[in-house]
């Protein structure tokens, strides 16, 4: 028997492991027009642009991966010669590329500039605890906040024989997780797969995988769930996660898997985040977690959540829309930088240290989280919806506050 | 009442040779140009001209208003009106280019510019989808007031500000000192309020300290019996919309030495204020809190500063009860400081769902009128600050438009390295010279100046007579049907 009370998880720890791509988020270019005055040298802080070496009468193509985006340079410059561009449509990569290199959570000043609420994950926000709850534990106190979750079949009630548990429960298939992230099969070359492998085991957490795999990496079975198919019945082996794809109306299906004995049901969405019938995925979890709740059969086993998990922030509103846990496959790919590195220069131990990275700050951003929530361990907020503001029902509240007559259109706001 | 006598701050031009130059179009001048000097003669703002001794004519573009004239004169078509690549670069959909650029022009001249649409932003929702009902049968009225009360209780003195709005508790440490001062010497000439902020009272601001408000946050950083006994108004942070649950934070880099002896801490440490006051886990601890201050100077006027979770009316009214004054519910999407960006958006409620839960929580507990309910958190414009008044509020605070009117672009550099490269956020020796105390504070006169002059302007077309007549006066308000 597991000891009951868990020491906190120690993770490996995070260490430099820069981007090759030096991907940079503003692309800055200097035109002909530049007369070579100097001026952008002086005001631009950051060591963008600098005069030639070997002719310092004319200026260096500017170094843009070092570029913040001020625009000073932009707007001084006497001949408009320079342009910054920010690099499109990469700001989902560009975080995850920084918390890869740096392991670190992103933090910035000025306040936040994104849309006001929105659809999906982006209509939810996290509720947070005031002054008047008893519970608080402050952020200093995070190292007593776990992030630990178990996963698999569990007992609906205890037996006792003879005055102790009885044995069947041994029977019973858990596995512990140090944080509610699972990692997915990606399809890539054998290199990125050993590596995402690896990280798998340092980090203690697991990887979902096909028969094929299980059978070619040997070394790494304890850290793999292999997936099966809801028809191929195999679902209450040991090690295996029933994969349940999201659509309207699976609640009864799994509810049935969860009758028969299955562990874990992997419930998948498209990489947008969608159901294979075009609603928020989310919704579907939600509902199916209701629909097990009423049932009562909700913690004999776990729900597994993957597609369109992209963001930190995507983890805890997962959790509370009644997933044990989520698992992801495209951010490992953009910290490796996959489409970067099809060569085979991918140093295995860099591209370990990415993954490594890349969870020590999403478990950061969990923590921060959890302790703006008041919450002390990450099992208390799963299905939690009290713990969440959900856009609908603020809006809502906000029309009738304020008497509005609004014209609904059903675009999911 | 009479304050309709009262002499308002001058209005004086405060420059900024680069920023005035910024707009959203520019005008292009082609190789087709044979200097003929026609585009010089037909422009009312004189934006061509011909530099003495020089055969080229150039476009100084300050002081165009784009009305065309020169582009349909010209007899080589060798100009025209593009739009200005900055605004696809510049700013993000809560604080548009056009925002940002308005914000600078207000501040510059003390009038808003009305070819620039700065109403509402582009995110979509909250303010972005309100609109004033502006009706015919505009107030004739000459006098229109915008003064609001913030002590509305029995007890303690009245405290009359001539606007609906203070300037929020921003740090020295976050800001440069020059900023801070400067936030300071605006608030004096308007009769209204600037914070300390969790930092400490920096001596300069002592001239001012009948406009500043000492915050008290749960570092308790710098704060001290006598910068109590100073203040006229003190406020509690409990928590900030930024980050709220998660305490302030002030990365090692910008804890100069300077700022270190403020705080009375080691430099170049990383400084932390805790999440929430460890002395105070209930509504009764508020009450202590309040009592303390009060023992040390009882004439004081108390604010409570905190964030919006969901039972943020539950919180309000505590602090009602608790014998504050003001409550002031800090929304996500402002702050200035620096925050992780997970909290930033997805913990605790935007501020516009959060001023009529509130309001109209208070009106059925039978208190509306004995507290000053104020918001802040995404108040970018007196647009902002007026919407927030009719939905509930009854002024607002405000803090990021400070440090556009000072030409902060928001690039978001603020907390890392060396600061702000313009010399606003940051305690950098070197940089923040690059904030001239007196320009700066023309700069918060000259946008208070047009702000003030927007808001009666407001009032009157929508038909009410004072600022407080407008507080909860949604029907005045139009909100745009669902729409992403
Ligand atoms: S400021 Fe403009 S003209 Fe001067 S060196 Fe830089 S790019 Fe060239
Ligand atoms: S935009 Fe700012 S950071 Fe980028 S090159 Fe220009 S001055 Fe430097
Ligand atoms: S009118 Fe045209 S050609 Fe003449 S000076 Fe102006 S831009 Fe040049
Ligand atoms: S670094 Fe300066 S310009 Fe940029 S957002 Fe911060 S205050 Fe504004």
């Amino acid at each position: 028997m597991k000891p009951f009370h868990q020491p906190p998880h120690q993770m490996p720890h995070s260490a430099d492991a820069p981007s090759k791509s030096m991907a940079s988020q503003f692309a800055v270019r200097r035109g002909d027009e530049c007369a070579n005055c100097g001026l952008c040298k002086r005001v631009c802080i950051y060591g963008v642009h600098e005069r030639l070496e070997e002719d310092p009468r004319f200026m260096a193509p500017p170094k843009q991966e070092m570029c913040r985006g001020c625009l000073r340079c932009v707007m001084e410059c006497p001949r408009n010669a320079i342009t910054v561009v920010p690099n499109a449509d990469s700001d989902v990569e560009n975080i995850i590329l920084f918390e890869a290199s740096t392991g670190k959570v992103p933090v910035s000043g000025a306040g936040y500039g994104g849309r006001f609420g929105g659809y999906g994950f982006d209509g939810i926000w996290l509720d947070m605890s005031e002054i008047v709850r008893p519970t608080r534990d402050g952020i200093h106190g995070r190292e007593y906040i776990s992030t630990v979750v178990e996963i698999g079949r569990f007992p609906p009630y205890l037996k006792f024989g003879d005055g102790e548990v009885e044995k069947s429960m041994e029977e019973l298939f858990t596995i512990e997780v140090p944080f509610p992230i699972l990692f997915r099969e990606v399809s890539a070359m054998d290199s990125v797969v050993e590596c995402i492998l690896e990280a798998t085991s340092k980090l203690g957490t697991y990887m979902i995988v096909s028969e094929d795999t299980y059978d070619a990496y040997p070394s790494y079975r304890d850290n793999m769930l292999v997936e099966v198919d809801v028809e191929s019945g195999m679902m209450d082996e040991q090690r295996t996660i029933t994969r349940v794809e999201v659509r309207s109306g699976i609640e009864e299906l799994v509810y049935k898997l969860f009758k028969n004995g299955c562990a874990i049901v992997h419930l998948t969405a498209r990489g947008d985040g969608r159901s294979y019938d075009g609603k928020f995925a989310g919704d579907i979890v939600e509902s199916v977690h209701d629909y097990l709740m009423s049932k009562g059969v909700r913690e004999v086993a776990s729900i597994v959540f993957s597609g369109g998990i992209l963001k930190a922030e995507h983890v805890p509103k997962s959790l509370i829309l009644g997933a044990d846990a989520v698992a992801i496959d495209k951010p490992l790919l953009i910290a490796l930088e996959y489409a970067d590195c099809l060569s085979s220069d991918l140093s295995i131990d860099w591209g370990v240290q990415r993954i490594i990275n890349l969870m020590c700050s999403w478990r950061d951003q969990l923590l921060e989280v959890l302790g703006a929530m008041g919450m002390r361990d990450v099992r208390r907020i799963r299905g939690e919806k009290g713990r969440a503001m959900f856009m609908r029902d603020l809006e809502n509240e906000f029309i009738q506050n304020c008497g509005f007559e609004v014209h609904e259109n059903d675009d999911g706001t | 009442m009479t304050t309709e006598l009262k002499i308002y701050p001058k209005v004086k031009i405060a420059p900024h040779s680069i920023l005035d130059s910024i707009n959203t179009k520019v005008i292009v001048r082609n190789e087709n140009c044979i200097a003929c000097g026609t585009c010089e003669s037909v422009c009312i703002n004189k934006a061509h001209t011909r530099p003495r001794g020089y055969n080229t004519v150039i476009t100084l573009p300050e002081k165009c208003e784009f009305c065309g004239k020169c582009v349909e004169n010209c007899p080589m078509n060798a100009l025209s009106i593009e739009r200005n690549m900055l605004m696809d670069v510049m700013g993000d959909s809560r604080w548009t280019p056009e925002l940002i650029i308005s914000t600078w022009k207000q501040a510059s001249t003390g009038s808003s510019p009305t070819s620039i649409e700065c109403e509402v932003g582009r995110s979509g929702g909250g303010f972005d989808r309100l609109h004033f009902k502006f009706r015919d049968r505009a107030v004739k009225k000459e006098y229109v007031d915008t003064s609001i009360e913030l002590n509305k209780r029995e007890s303690g003195p009245r405290i009359r500000i001539d606007v609906p709005w203070y300037g929020g508790g921003m740090s020295y440490g976050s800001i440069s000192k020059n900023v801070m001062l400067a936030r300071a010497i605006a608030a004096k000439e308007w009769n209204t309020f600037t914070c300390t902020g969790e930092g400490g009272y920096p001596e300069e601001l002592v001239p001012y300290k009948d406009h500043v408000i000492t915050q008290i946050a749960t570092g308790l950083f710098g704060v001290s019996e006598e910068t109590i006994k100073r203040a006229r108004i003190v406020e509690f942070k409990y928590a900030q919309g930024a980050k709220p649950g998660l305490g302030g934070h002030l990365l090692a880099d910008k804890v100069t030495p300077d700022v270190a002896k403020m705080r009375e801490v080691v430099p170049y440490r990383s400084l932390f204020s805790p999440f929430p006051f460890h002395s105070v886990y209930s509504i009764e601890d508020h009450k202590k809190h309040v009592d303390w201050v009060r023992a040390i100077k009882p004439e004081l006027v108390v604010s409570a500063k905190v964030s919006t979770p969901s039972d943020v009316d539950m919180v309000a009214i505590g602090v009602y009860y608790a014998g504050a004054n003001i409550v002031h519910i800090d929304g996500g999407y402002g702050g200035t400081g620096a925050a992780p960006n997970i909290a930033k958006k997805n913990i605790a409620m935007p501020l516009e769902y959060a001023i009529p839960k509130v309001h109209r929580f208070l009106e059925h507990e039978g208190v509306r009128d004995e507290i000053v309910l104020i918001a802040s958190g995404g108040i970018r414009s007196v647009y902002d600050i007026a919407k927030a008044i009719a939905l509930g509020a009854d002024g607002a605070v405000i803090g990021t438009a400070e440090l556009v009117a000072l030409g902060c672009r928001r690039c978001g550099n603020c907390e890392s390295g060396r600061g702000c490269p313009l010399g606003i956020a940051t305690t950098d020796p070197e940089l923040s010279c690059e904030i001239d105390v007196d320009w700066a504070s023309q700069r918060l006169i000259n946008l208070f100046a047009s702000w003030k002059e927007q808001l009666v302007e407001i009032l009157r077309k929508v038909g009410v007579e004072s600022v407080e007549e407008l507080r909860g006066r949604t029907d005045l308000l139009r909100y745009e049907g669902a729409k992403i």
